[in-house]
C-alpha cells in the first residue's frame, strides 16, 4: 500500500479452457476493471488464468512483477502470486470464526505474527466487522459473508484485487451494503481490480472501466458511457440499455 | 406426538413395515441381549483375576492405537490424492484399495501370511536374515492395518470430496502450498470427520480376529488380543469370555455414539 499510484496490470493471456479458446489481451491501473460478457464466456476462466490456472500462454504482469510470461517460462505459483481473489458467495473457512478466517489467511501468506493482528484490527474495523469478529462463519448473512471475504483478500496485502460475481449471491440489501464497501475498499487501497459482474449498474457505482468478453474474445473496452454511445454488439447493446433505461 | 403437522403422519411407515423390520431388529439385539443377562458381576473378577485377559488388553490397546497411528500418518495423504486426482485410474485404485472391508478375513490372513511370509515375494529385502514378520506383534498390526485402513480412507476421501473447491483455491491464492493446503486448510476443516473415521478403523482394529489368528498367531502375551483371549477362553473359562465380551460391546457403543457426534458436528460445516 505504498503510494497512491495503483500498479498497471497487464495481461495477454490465451488458452483452451472446455471447449472455449480464450484469446485475451488487457490493461488497467487507474480504477477498477469490470469484466461483462454472456454466460460461458470466459469471464471466470480468465480469472482463474489470472490466479495460476495450469494450461495458460501469454504474459501475465503486474507493475513490474512477472507472474507468467509463456516465452521465458516463467510461471509463478499461485501461492506466490499474491493476488485478492474473492470468489462467489465467499467461500469462507467453514470451521473457523471471523478472525480465524483472517487469522489463516495471514498464516498462510506468512505475514508475521504482529503485522498480522495488526492488519486484521484494521480490516476488522474498515470492513465493520469487528462486532461480528467471533462468530462463526456458518451465521454469518450474505453480505457479511462477502464482507469478509473481502477483508481475507485484502489481509495478505496483495498486489492486485479479483473479484468473480462478488455481488451475485447478494439479496438487494446485501448487494447495496457490500457495493458501498467495495467502492470505499477500491478507494482505499491502490492497486489495480478487476472484478466480474453481470450488472451495469455495479459498473456505474464502481466507476468502472468495461471489458466485454463474448466467446473468449474481447468485443469492447471503455467507460459505460462509451459502449452506451456506440456498442459494438447486441450483448453491449443490451447491457447497457438495462441501467440507462432506469 | 399430537402437534407434529399432518404431512408426516401422511407418510409415516405402515405397520406391516414396522412388524417385520422388527423381527431383523429383534434379531440383531438378542444376542446382545443375552450376553448382558448371562452376565455375573463374578464374572468380571474371574476376568480381572485372569492374568491373559490383562495382557490381552495391553496388547489390544498398543497394536490397535499403533494401527490408527499408521492409518492416519498414511492414510490421509493416500485419501487426499484419491480424493484430488484427475488421473485417469484413481477410481479403479479406490475401488481396489476397498477390497479388504468386503474381503473374508480368514482371506486376509492367507494373502499376508503369503506375502510377507519367510517365503513370500518380499522376503529377499524384507528379511535378509532370515527371520519374519509373520507371528510377531508387529504382524498384529499389519493383520489390523490391512482390514480396517480401508474404512479410513474410504472415509476421509468422502471427506475430502466435500470441500468446496474454491475455499482450496482461495487457499492456494493466499500463500498455502500444495502441502500446507492439506496441513493447515483441509485436514483442520475435516477434523471432526477424519477422527470420526479414524475411530471407525479403530474399533474395526480392536474387533479383529480371523487375519490375526493366521497372520500373527494366538499367542498369549505375545499376539493375543483381546478377540483371541475370548476365543480362547470361550473352550475354558465362559465366565472370562462374558466379561471380556461385554467390555468390548461397551467399547463399540462409546465409539459408535462419538462417530455420531462427529459426523453430526461435519454436517455442520458443509
Amino acid at each position: 500500500m505504498s503510494g497512491s499510484e495503483r500498479a498497471i496490470l497487464s495481461a495477454s493471456v490465451r488458452g483452451r479452457v472446455g471447449t472455449l479458446d480464450l484469446d485475451v489481451a488487457f490493461e488497467t491501473s487507474s480504477r477498477a476493471l469490470a469484466i461483462v460478457g454472456p454466460n460461458g464466456a470466459g469471464k471466470s476462466s480468465l480469472l482463474a488464468m489470472l490466479l495460476g490456472a495450469r494450461g495458460c500462454k501469454g504474459r501475465v504482469a503486474i507493475g513490474t512483477r512477472v507472474l507468467r510470461d509463456s516465452e521465458s517460462d516463467r510461471d509463478a505459483p499461485i501461492e506466490d502470486r499474491r493476488l485478492g481473489f474473492v470468489p462467489q458467495d465467499g467461500a469462507l473457512f467453514p470451521h473457523l470464526d471471523v478472525r480465524g478466517n483472517l487469522g489463516l489467511a495471514t498464516e498462510l501468506a506468512r505475514v508475521p505474527a504482529g503485522e498480522a493482528s495488526a492488519r486484521i484490527d484494521r480490516l476488522l474495523e474498515e470492513l465493520e466487522l469487528g462486532a461480528l469478529r467471533s462468530r462463526s462463519v456458518q451465521r454469518l448473512s450474505g453480505g457479511e459473508r462477502q464482507r469478509l471475504a473481502l477483508a481475507r483478500a485484502l489481509v495478505i496485502d496483495p498486489v492486485a484485487l479479483l473479484l468473480d460475481e462478488p455481488l451475485s449471491s447478494l439479496d438487494a440489501l446485501g448487494r447495496r451494503d457490500v457495493l458501498g464497501f467495495l467502492v470505499r475498499v477500491l478507494e482505499r487501497h491502490p492497486v489495480p481490480a478487476v472484478v466480474v459482474t453481470h450488472d451495469a449498474d455495479d459498473v456505474r457505482r464502481l466507476d468502472a472501466d468495461v471489458l466485454v468478453l463474448e466467446a473468449g474474445r474481447v468485443t469492447q473496452r471503455g467507460s459505460l458511457d462509451d459502449l452506451a454511445r456506440s456498442p459494438a454488439t447486441p450483448f453491449v447493446e443490451a447491457f447497457v440499455a438495462r441501467t440507462l433505461g432506469r | 406426538m399430537n402437534e407434529r403437522p399432518t404431512s408426516d403422519r401422511v407418510v409415516a411407515p405402515d405397520r406391516a413395515s414396522l412388524a417385520i423390520g422388527s423381527l431383523l431388529a429383534f434379531l440383531l439385539l438378542a444376542p446382545l441381549f443375552g450376553l448382558v443377562v448371562s452376565a455375573r458381576p463374578s464374572d468380571l473378577w474371574a476376568a480381572l483375576a485372569s492374568p491373559s485377559v490383562w495382557s490381552a488388553l495391553e496388547i489390544s490397546l498398543v497394536t490397535t492405537c499403533l494401527t490408527a497411528l499408521l492409518t492416519l500418518v498414511l492414510g490421509t495423504p493416500l485419501a487426499w490424492s484419491l480424493a484430488r486426482s484427475e488421473y485417469r485410474a484413481a477410481p479403479a485404485i479406490e475401488l481396489v484399495l476397498r477390497l479388504p472391508i468386503v474381503l473374508p478375513p480368514s482371506v486376509a490372513g492367507v494373502a499376508l501370511l503369503l506375502a510377507f511370509g519367510r517365503r513370500g515375494p518380499f522376503a529377499g529385502w524384507l528379511y535378509p536374515e532370515g527371520t519374519t514378520l509373520a507371528f510377531t506383534g508387529l504382524a498384529v498390526v499389519l493383520a489390523q492395518t490391512f482390514v480396517a485402513a480401508p474404512l479410513y480412507v474410504q472415509g476421509a476421501v468422502a471427506a475430502f470430496r466435500r470441500i468446496d473447491a474454491r475455499v482450496l483455491l482461495v487457499a492456494r491464492s493466499l500463500g498455502a502450498s500444495p502441502t500446507r493446503l492439506l496441513l493447515r486448510v483441509a485436514m483442520p476443516m475435516l477434523a471432526p470427520a477424519l477422527i470420526a473415521a479414524i475411530a471407525m478403523c479403530w474399533a474395526r482394529a480392536l474387533g479383529e480376529f480371523g487375519a490375526t489368528l493366521l497372520f500373527a498367531g494366538n499367542m498369549e502375551g505375545r499376539t493375543q488380543t483381546l478377540p483371541l483371549a475370548i476365543y480362547t477362553a470361550f473352550e475354558s473359562d465362559l465366565a472370562v469370555a462374558r466379561a471380556t465380551s461385554i467390555v468390548l460391546v461397551l467399547v463399540a457403543l462409546v465409539v459408535l455414539v462419538v462417530v455420531r457426534v462427529l459426523e453430526r458436528r461435519s454436517e455442520a460445516h458443509a
